[in-house]
């Protein structure tokens, strides 16, 4: 339990020396979302209406760009070599270095969203929904990105192949999300896409450690 | 009226027609080409060896 | 057939052998069947009272789609048993099914297209099949540049056969969050593109191309498959001997 702690606490120390990585993909999602209302008709009808899918894009866009290196650094000095040898489970060690690169990217731009939210005329609930789904979808976009990342290791520009590879897996949590959205904007029922946005985010939870683990494994030889 | 004429439809009839089978042989060309290229590779390792 | 004449298949100078002879006769029946499906489709059978002639096209636009899918589930098949059995045969059989496989949902995509905008106005809109097919491609797509962008063999099979797996798990899920997706909206779109029951003698030249097409596939992946083998076991003996 404690070499858990310890990978965490060292993930904590690197992301905040590497601050300016974290503000990157909280400013790239913050960015993309203001465009759309400063170049086009800012109307609060127009604005409410293509809410859901502003935010699902541009969460998964800055998730993206910032999970390219989530290995990157740490395959090039050996670290991942270490956690492989280790006697721990490397699939919890995956989860762990996963999370904490969730806590840190993820959960600032989950705060900036509610902020994002007023600017397009989001009140009350509906802005803690948005905060709610983006939260679930991050979750599981994070586990999907690392995935990826860790299939692309070693290839010196996976941007473009890291998109190809992600956008079938992470479309339903975008559809789910953006219904979500828009529904609780709407006044419908929101289960519906939440049980689903919980589920897949279950299933990526414990499926994409494990996955990512393997897709490693796979890398590194 | 020829039975080639397919009236109002006859571009996009034909059109998918053509890029199918245009499809079609270029799969099979490709596989063809890929095999005669590694024979002749073989074929020139043989003969140098 | 049991599990012994997987192994004996499997090792890479019987396949070669098996898949050689194999292939003429597909390739032949494939093409005639084609030929003999596409003149009964284009010609023989009657114009459909409600669309004319364009109907005409799903004599090539439904084969090229039912391979585009049943090429993917093979490709994710053989990548399995690459994985499982680590079986340089079965990873060549998946490379060269990618290609094709692209290839034909492309066609699909395209003769749909060229379906759609003389039958209901429009030449594209986002329900569930047109979706799916379209993300199968972006599936494809993945695999093969994945596969060219690792250098080293091995690990380029291993992968990409878990993209492919990846995918096969995933289209399922699409398909169903985008119907979920259109059946809220109500998209009476949905009944528009809905293929018209077929009947009688405009049946048989589909069956006949889509079994058609079928053997045409075997025949190109034995070529393909076959290539990719002989360039893998270059330096082995048997090689020598061809």
């Amino acid at each position: 339990m404690e070499t858990y702690f310890q990978l965490f606490f060292r993930e904590t120390k690197v992301s905040i020396k590497r601050w300016t990585d974290v503000l990157t993909g909280i400013i790239l999602f913050f960015l993309t979302a203001i465009l759309f209302p400063l170049i086009s008709d800012s109307g609060k009808d127009f604005l409410l209406s293509i809410v859901g899918p502003i935010m699902m894009f541009s969460s998964f866009f800055a998730s993206l760009l910032s999970m390219q290196n989530i290995f990157k650094a740490d395959f090039q000095n050996g670290t991942i070599e270490q956690l492989l040898l280790s006697k721990k489970s490397f699939v919890g060690l995956i989860f762990t270095k996963t999370l904490a690169f969730w806590l840190f990217t993820s959960l600032p731009l989950i705060l900036v969203s509610g902020l994002i939210a007023t600017i397009y005329f989001v009140t009350g609930k509906d802005i803690l929904i948005i905060q709610m789904t983006l939260f679930l979808s991050t979750m599981t976009m994070i586990n999907i990105n690392a995935f990826t990342a860790a299939i692309t290791l070693g290839i010196r520009y996976p941007g473009a192949l890291m998109t190809l590879i992600i956008t079938p897996v992470t479309l339903p949590v975008l559809i789910f999300g953006s219904k979500a959205i828009e529904n609780s904007i709407l006044g419908l029922d929101i289960s519906g896409p939440l049980y689903f946005l919980t589920g897949m985010m279950m299933l990526s939870l414990f499926l994409g450690p494990w996955i990512t683990a393997s897709a490693l494994k796979i890398s590194m030889d | 009226m020829s039975i080639f004429d397919m009236g109002e439809y006859n571009f996009y009839v034909w059109t998918s027609v053509f890029i199918s089978f245009l499809a079609l042989f270029l799969a099979y060309y490709d596989a063809l080409r890929k095999h005669k290229d590694v024979v002749e590779m073989i074929k020139n390792r043989n003969q140098s060896e | 057939m049991g599990l012994k004449a997987i192994y004996k298949y499997g090792s890479p100078p019987n396949f070669y052998r098996f898949v050689t002879r194999l292939e003429p006769w597909c390739l032949y029946f494939g093409l005639l069947l084609i030929l003999i499906g596409s003149a009964g489709g284009l010609f023989l059978s009657p114009e459909d009272y409600q669309m004319g002639d364009a109907f005409r096209i799903i004599y090539f636009h439904v084969p090229s789609a039912y391979l585009s899918m049943s090429a993917y589930a093979a490709m994710g098949f053989a990548s399995i048993i690459g994985i499982v059995w680590r079986s340089n045969v079965a990873f060549s059989v998946a490379k060269s099914i990618a290609p094709f496989g692209a290839l034909m949902t492309t066609i699909a995509l395209l003769t749909g297209m060229l379906w759609g905008k003389p039958m209901w106005g429009t030449a594209w809109v986002w329900d569930a099949r047109l979706t799916s097919e379209f993300i199968l491609l972006l599936l494809y797509l993945g695999y093969i540049t994945l596969h060219a962008s690792i250098r080293e063999q091995k690990k380029a099979d291993r992968s990409a056969s878990l993209v492919a797996i990846l995918g096969i798990i995933n289209l399922p899920i699409i398909h169903y969050s985008v119907v979920w997706w259109n059946t809220l909206h109500q998209a009476s779109t949905i009944s528009k593109l809905d293929s018209p029951s077929i009947v009688g003698e405009m049946l048989w030249p589909l069956l006949v191309m889509i079994i058609g097409y079928m053997f045409f596939f075997v025949a190109v992946i034995c070529r393909a498959s076959s290539a990719e083998v002989l360039k893998r076991e270059k330096r082995s003996n048997w090689v020598k001997e061809i």
